[in-house]
């Protein structure tokens, strides 16, 4: 049977190569790419397995996780005029290493998240990509950079559940996704407010609440 | 018949190489850039034009081409870039260790040289260039050894021969690619066409060579280049370029595949901006921490 390990790997590189970044353009090609890679994955399992609801699933996962989400997010940073997203506590370069360490451990260890009859490595991939994310989350100081972490995140725990179960019904599925994508797009709403009220969105500068 | 193969790509694929790299790159920029062969009528012209060498340079300098060549050369015959099969298969002379240190011995020579000439050129280049080195060995080392693993053997004719499983292959081919274009001082890195005092690199160490020695060095990078996006293009797609029959089949569609790389590259060239000096740490960083990543899949194996 097929595994398609190398599109999981292919996740857990772009959510590495995140880690090491600032700027706000090339974090959102990362993003990009890991959910191509996470649609193209249901895609070609659903093409194996002749099920047309996990080939539609794969389509909307490509349309929206690959697409819709980094153009928005995009244009939201153009919006708030915001380039780079300068990290705090670790540097780029030992970031990415740390990153390709959670990457190690988590594979040394994945039979411990993996369900029985799955392929082991693919869940330490995929809960490696979940720990990468809450790093992005720690070390940003923008609230842009946070919330590509948490889409990173999700994408992690996306990719656990598409691997390690047979599948969720494709209704719920399309549900979470649209969610998902709600949740983004008030996310968005309130990143303008944020920055109209303090005028910049630097979460080290947010001592205390205003009104 | 397999070996003859290997040796004619081994002459032509490198110059040609360098000729769809620069046409794409001008292509890229907007011009129509030089003839496509532009880059030998250069070779030969410098071949046959007269030199000069610094008042203070010794043996070193003028053995450093040859030097360089010779080992580029000798790594090329042996280590299976082309598809084909290269020479002596199998007996151990492409151990991975004994490469990667004969690559280093070249760089080694193309410093000293670089000091031995005197200029102040000479000296900011080697000084950045072993720099630069130190950051892409281990990536280097690093990723060939999870081929390794994951072939159960460390003599490079075998095991970039052999089945690697998808995800290995993948890690370890772009970490090997991605430290490839630091190593051969390509775009995000070093631009290989700037002379300008501040940014260049790799153009530093040679500045001081003309006429012969310049043609020769350049004859060694594009034989590198070639090389190493040969050894990329085996570890990434071999599985899909083999086939286990037909030796003319795969050595042309791994050719093809070089050739794609290139002008890959040029379009890169195109449309990249030279990393800021100070960044090329974390760029190396991600190349090594994709060939730790893949050592490991290599190693567990599930």
């Amino acid at each position: 049977m097929a595994t398609f390990q190398e599109l999981v790997g292919l996740a857990a590189m772009a959510s590495l190569w995140m880690l090491g970044i600032t700027r706000v353009r090339s974090m959102l090609w990362g993003l990009g790419a890991q959910g191509a890679a996470l649609g193209a994955l249901l895609l070609f399992r659903g093409i194996n397995n002749g099920s047309i609801g996990e080939t539609l699933l794969g389509c909307a996962v490509i349309a929206v996780k690959a697409i819709a989400i980094p153009v928005f997010l995009n244009w939201s940073a153009c919006r708030l005029h915001v380039v780079r997203d300068r990290g705090v506590g670790l540097g780029p370069g030992l970031a990415m290493l740390a990153g390709a360490l959670i990457v190690v451990l988590c594979y040394f260890k994945s039979g411990w998240f993996s369900a029985a009859g799955s392929v082991s490595g693919n869940a330490g991939l995929a809960i490696a990509t979940v720990l990468m994310g809450l790093i992005i989350m720690m070390t940003r100081r923008l609230a842009l950079g946070m919330l590509i972490g948490f889409l990173v995140l999700d994408n992690g725990i996306f990719s656990y559940a598409f691997t390690q179960t047979p599948g969720i019904p494709v209704v719920i599925e399309l549900g979470v996704l649209f969610d998902l994508f709600m949740g983004v797009l008030l996310a968005g709403m309130v990143l303008f407010r944020v920055s109209r009220s303090f005028e910049h969105m630097d979460v080290l500068e947010m001592r205390e609440l205003h009104e | 018949m397999s070996l003859a193969i290997h040796i004619v790509l081994l002459i032509a694929l490198p110059l040609l190489l360098s000729c769809v790299i620069r046409k794409t790159k001008a292509l890229m920029q907007g011009r129509p850039g030089p003839p496509l062969f532009q880059p030998i009528f250069d070779l030969v012209k410098r071949f046959r034009k007269g030199e000069t060498v610094s008042s203070t340079a010794s043996w070193i300098f003028r053995a450093n081409p040859l030097v360089g060549l010779s080992i580029a050369l000798v790594v090329a015959m042996v280590v299976p870039w082309t598809g084909a099969e290269p020479l002596a298969r199998g007996s151990g002379t492409a151990d991975l260790i004994l490469i990667v240190y004969l690559l280093a011995m070249a760089r080694f020579f193309s410093l000293l040289a670089a000091l031995d000439t005197g200029s102040a050129f000479g000296g900011l280049g080697a000084s950045r260039e072993a720099a630069l080195a130190v950051l892409i060995e281990p990536s280097i080392l690093v990723s060939l050894s999870a081929v390794a693993l994951a072939s159960g053997t460390m003599d490079l004719s075998v095991a970039l021969q052999s089945p690697v499983r998808g995800t290995v292959a993948l890690l370890s081919g772009s970490a090997f690619l991605l430290a490839a274009l630091a190593e051969l001082s390509r775009m995000p890195v070093d631009d290989p066409t700037t002379h300008l005092e501040l940014t260049m690199i790799h153009e530093a160490t040679i500045l001081e060579n003309s006429g012969r020695n310049l043609a020769l060095i350049e004859t060694t990078v594009a034989l590198r280049t070639a090389v190493f996006f040969g050894v990329g293009v085996q570890i990434l797609l071999g599985k899909a370029l083999r086939s286990p029959d037909n030796a003319i089949v795969s050595a042309a569609s791994s050719a093809a595949a070089i050739l794609m790389l290139g002008c890959l590259l040029g379009v890169l060239e195109g449309i990249a901006v030279k990393l800021n000096w100070r960044r090329v740490p974390s760029f190396v960083a991600f190349s090594t921490a994709l060939a730790v990543m893949s050592a490991f899949v290599a190693a567990v194996g599930a």
